[in-house]
């Protein structure tokens, strides 16, 4: 029930040039798995997620669902969507609007690759729809249902024909902040009960990390990384990736003869800096809610990474608190728990497993 | 040749094994959209073959030669018609825009009540073929019997009278105002869409009403006037029944009604190179217009100025000028339906036309009604009920292959089809009843029932009414969200499944729409009947216009109300199910 993806390229046609959409992407999603394509738009989550389906054609590449092949560039192979028994929730949600709730979830189980005899359409049909708590309305026009209530005719619509496959683009991104919780809540529970395997597309990194066993981050048509949500989030594999997930504070430093980065407020010393060469420039990425303050009276309480700020700003916001730090001509951002506060001269501390190192262009 | 010969037996099946694989179950979509362009292809390429050609004959094929065209361009009689043509096309626009472009700012700015009467009004101009009109513009304006030209005489100090509805001029009066409400169909988004703050800009800025039409508005519309303009002007040139039933009678030929007695000469064997050549001729000046006509659409661009921004589109208040602008909009009703219409139904109850009067009254009969040859008018209504059936299931099938092909399939060379489907709409219907002469009369083997059947008159109208299905469906492909049909896809429905099942209910009203539209154009059509009929497959306009070329012009008149009352149905039908839009507006 996995899914393989091999070197698929893929360039669209933009005003007589091509704009490349997929370069040399490759995945493994494994059996069972709910992984979660994460990206800006214009990454190439949906394309790839599209060729998938069978619904795009890419260049060149290759598509395997376990040991069947169902996309060959090189053997020039294009499995067609309707031949390759998916499940797919689309972001506009794609309920047919001529039928009614029971006739959408119906349409696979009587004419699609969900084929099975008529006499016992009906029972699933219903089972689907109980399953998202849509029993009721199954004789409603579909365009009478509220946003929430499509989308969960469209998961029942695809799960119905009780495919291994199940395709998700953005498929919450039309709800409003709070259903969308609610409906990511029963996603979770739904799907991960059923077994199925997933691959799900979004923007959102709260929703992704929610979801995801394993997260793959997408940027300008490339897979930048893949991993747990944790693994992204404590070390991830370059800046776009950090920036994409969560925010990070930005240092600029150089190796020092020591194996400590050396910057404009002090040194500072890094678990991960040993291997660089000296004298290489490098940036420092700090996650807010990685930075410890103390009173400045504490001063040196042993370790290193230990500086001393000036607050700035102080915002309350509900579940912690924000602060910006002047550290001599940096600003930083951190967070602290709401019962920390602080006002004028601070101790920062930098817990060295925190600071992520990375080459610097410039 | 032998190796020739196997390469392309090899290639085909495979070429055709591999197009089906590549496009699984899109193939008889494709193939049913190859089949009607194809005939579009073929006519066309007939016409330039018999053009180039010196003599023609069933299945041999002459040699290369521009004599056919030598022979035509020295034709004095060939020259006068081009004159003709170029004056009654001119005219044509100048009326049309006439009455279009006042129209148009009347609904589209000012407070006038019942501006979308004005709408239906335009509608029901479109619904009465235009030889209707010709025919009450007969009985109005003949030299000799016309009443209105007697009446004229009667009162005002002159011996003879004073129109001609053979002229030129007149006749292309009569044609621009029959297609008045294609040039306000034109204009009218133009006028909606500008932004009044740039009206009111020279407003503030202390210019008066002329000066601000002048020097503001004009020439913000200047591009869809010109648009408008040629549009009318590609119609008026080719035009057929107007020129057909008012110049024939006096010989004055326009370049349609020219062609038209070249294949049909009282005194010798038809010269089919000249016919070709003058089909040729027209199809290079009409592709012209269209390319004019792109280029102006194009520069219209650059005056956009009223993208996204919202405003308040603010109407001017007619006060007392309401009723000059009712007025206006009357007379246009009164010359293109209302007294043409009458003066039809005045004519059909009398044994010769006579000015209103007792006498006149007194003489009233239904003779012309009674005397109708029946067995005529049956085979005629029967021909023409066959037509209106048969051209819009048709041309709806090829429609809806190729729109789907253009606008879902992503094939490569889709937007060939888009093109091929389009020629017909430029290229006027006339050349295309010609090529079907040209391949009746020298392609298809005699035995073969085609020539002088309803299906030759079947399949050029299924192709020159494409284009309208094409343009419908493309509009309603694009209407519906493209998800909708990969959700069908995803579930494991084939491309003729999802179009069944998910597609055409969604555009069940489109499609009722398009059927409709499309018969009215059948039973409207007597251009390229007339070119393609004999007594065998007669059509009820073709059937009129042969009682009113014998001279029995009453008896015309009663056939024709006849027949409007016998598909009385099919316009009632277009305008309870089907009056959404006029279909030309894109």
């Amino acid at each position: 029930m996995g899914i393989t993806v091999q070197g698929l390229y893929k360039t669209y046609q933009s005003g007589g040039e091509g704009v490349p959409a997929l370069l040399d992407v490759s995945l493994e999603v494994e059996d069972g798995e709910f992984f979660v394509l994460l990206g800006p738009s214009g990454s190439g989550k949906t394309t790839l997620l599209r060729s998938v389906a069978g619904l795009e054609r890419p260049e060149g590449g290759s598509i395997y669902f376990d040991s069947t092949c169902v996309f060959s560039g090189d053997q020039n192979l294009h499995v067609r969507s309707e031949n390759r028994q998916l499940g797919m929730v689309f972001q506009s949600y794609a309920i047919w609007p001529h039928l009614s709730v029971y006739q959408n979830v119906a349409l696979p189980l009587t004419h699609g690759n969900g084929k099975i005899p008529r006499r016992l359409v009906s029972d699933r049909v219903n089972e689907a729809l109980a399953l998202v708590g849509l029993q009721d309305l199954g004789s409603r026009s579909a365009t009478q249902l509220s946003g929430g209530q499509q989308q969960r005719v469209a998961l029942a619509r695809a799960m119905a024909t009780k495919t291994e496959r199940l395709l998700m683009d953005e498929p919450l991104s039309n709800l409003d902040a709070r259903l969308r919780e609610e409906v990511r809540a029963e996603v979770r529970t739904l799907i991960k009960g059923a077994g199925v395997t997933v691959l799900y597309v979004t923007h959102d990194q709260e929703e992704a990390m929610d979801l995801a066993d394993r997260i793959a981050v997408m940027h300008q048509g490339r897979v930048l990384q893949v991993g747990s949500a944790e693994e992204l989030y404590q070390s991830p594999a370059d800046e776009n990736v950090a920036n994409f997930l969560g925010s990070m504070n930005w240092l600029g430093g150089s190796i020092g003869e020591d194996g400590a980065i050396h910057t404009s407020f002090g040194t500072v010393l890094a678990s991960g800096a040993s291997g660089l060469a000296p004298n290489a420039r490098v940036r420092l990425g700090v996650r807010p809610e990685g930075i410890e303050l103390g009173d400045d009276a504490g001063g040196n309480s042993g370790g290193g990474n230990l500086f001393s700020g000036e607050v700035l700003s102080s915002t309350f916001l509900g579940d912690h608190r924000a602060y910006e730090i002047k550290l001599a001509d940096q600003v930083l951002n951190v967070r602290t728990p709401v019962t920390q506060l602080h006002e004028r001269s601070v101790s920062i501390h930098i817990p060295e497993e925190r600071v992520n190192i990375f080459p610097s262009d410039g | 040749m032998a190796i020739a010969a196997s390469f392309q037996a090899r290639t085909l099946p495979r070429a055709l094994i591999g197009l089906y694989r590549r496009n699984g179950g899109q193939w008889p979509l494709i193939g049913i959209s190859l089949l009607a362009l194809s005939v579009i292809v073929v006519l066309l390429i007939v016409i330039v073959a018999v053009a180039f050609q010196d003599e023609i004959a069933y299945g041999k094929l002459g040699s290369l030669t521009l004599e056919n065209f030598r022979t035509l361009y020295g034709d004095p009689l060939f020259r006068s018609a081009m004159a003709n043509t170029a004056v009654f096309a001119c005219v044509t626009v100048l009326t049309a825009l006439a009455f279009g472009m006042p129209i148009a700012w009347i609904v589209e700015r000012t407070d006038l009540p019942g501006r979308s009467l004005v709408f239906s009004l335009l509608a029901a101009t479109l619904l009465v073929p235009g030889f209707y009109v010709a025919m009450g513009w007969q009985f109005l304006l003949h030299p000799r019997i016309g009443i209105l030209n007697k009446w004229l005489v009667d009162v005002l100090p002159i011996e003879t009278a004073p129109i001609n509805v053979g002229a030129v001029p007149v006749m292309g009066i009569i044609q621009g105002i029959g297609l008045v409400p294609l040039a306000f169909i034109m204009m009218a988004p133009a006028f909606r869409n500008m932004d009044p703050a740039l009206e009111e800009g020279a407003q503030v800025h202390g210019m008066g009403v002329i000066a601000r039409i002048r020097k503001i508005s004009l020439p913000l519309l200047t591009p869809s006037i010109a648009a408008a303009s040629i549009y009318v002007f590609a119609i008026g040139f080719a035009a057929f029944d107007i020129p057909a039933f008012l110049g024939l009678g006096n010989k004055t030929f326009t370049l349609s009604t020219f062609m038209y007695v070249k294949t049909q000469p009282l005194d010798a064997l038809p010269d089919y190179g000249v016919v070709g050549s003058i089909a040729f001729s027209m199809m290079l000046f009409a592709l012209a217009l269209t390319w004019w006509y792109l280029r102006v659409i194009r520069q219209g661009h650059k005056y956009q100025v009223i993208s996204g921004r919202n405003y308040r589109p603010t109407r001017l208040q007619l006060g007392r000028w309401k009723l000059a602008a009712w007025g206006y909009v009357a007379l246009l009703v009164t010359l293109s339906l209302l007294l043409p219409l009458l003066t039809l139904l005045w004519a059909s109850v009398l044994p010769f036309l006579m000015v209103p009067s007792a006498a006149a009254f007194g003489a009233m009969t239904t003779d012309n009604y009674t005397n109708i040859p029946w067995k005529g008018f049956w085979g005629a209504i029967k021909n023409s009920a066959i037509l209106i059936v048969a051209t819009p299931t048709l041309a709806s099938l090829a429609g809806i292959a190729t729109s789907w092909i253009v606008t879902r399939s992503r094939m490569r060379g889709a937007w060939a089809f888009d093109l091929v489907s389009f020629l017909p709409h430029v290229i006027p219907n006339l050349i295309f009843a010609v090529g079907a002469l040209l391949i009746g009369l020298f392609v298809i083997p005699a035995f073969v029932p085609f020539y002088g059947t309803v299906l030759i008159v079947l399949m050029v109208y299924v192709v020159t009414t494409l284009p309208f299905a094409t343009r419908m469906y493309n509009s309603a492909f694009t209407q519906v969200h493209r998800e909708l049909d990969e959700a069908g896809y995803v579930s494991g429905l084939g491309a003729l499944l999802v179009l069944w099942k998910i597609l055409r209910p969604l555009m069940a009203p489109t499609m009722l729409y398009a059927w409709l539209w499309i018969a009215l154009l059948a039973y409207r059509e007597l251009t390229m009947a007339a070119l393609l009929v004999s007594r065998t497959n007669l059509t009820m306009p073709v059937y009129i216009w042969s009682v009113w070329d014998t001279g029995n012009l009453n008896q015309a008149a009663a056939v024709g109300l006849l027949t409007f009352m016998v598909f009385s149905p099919l316009v009632l039908a277009y305008f309870i199910f089907g009056r959404r839009i006029l279909p030309w507006s894109d």
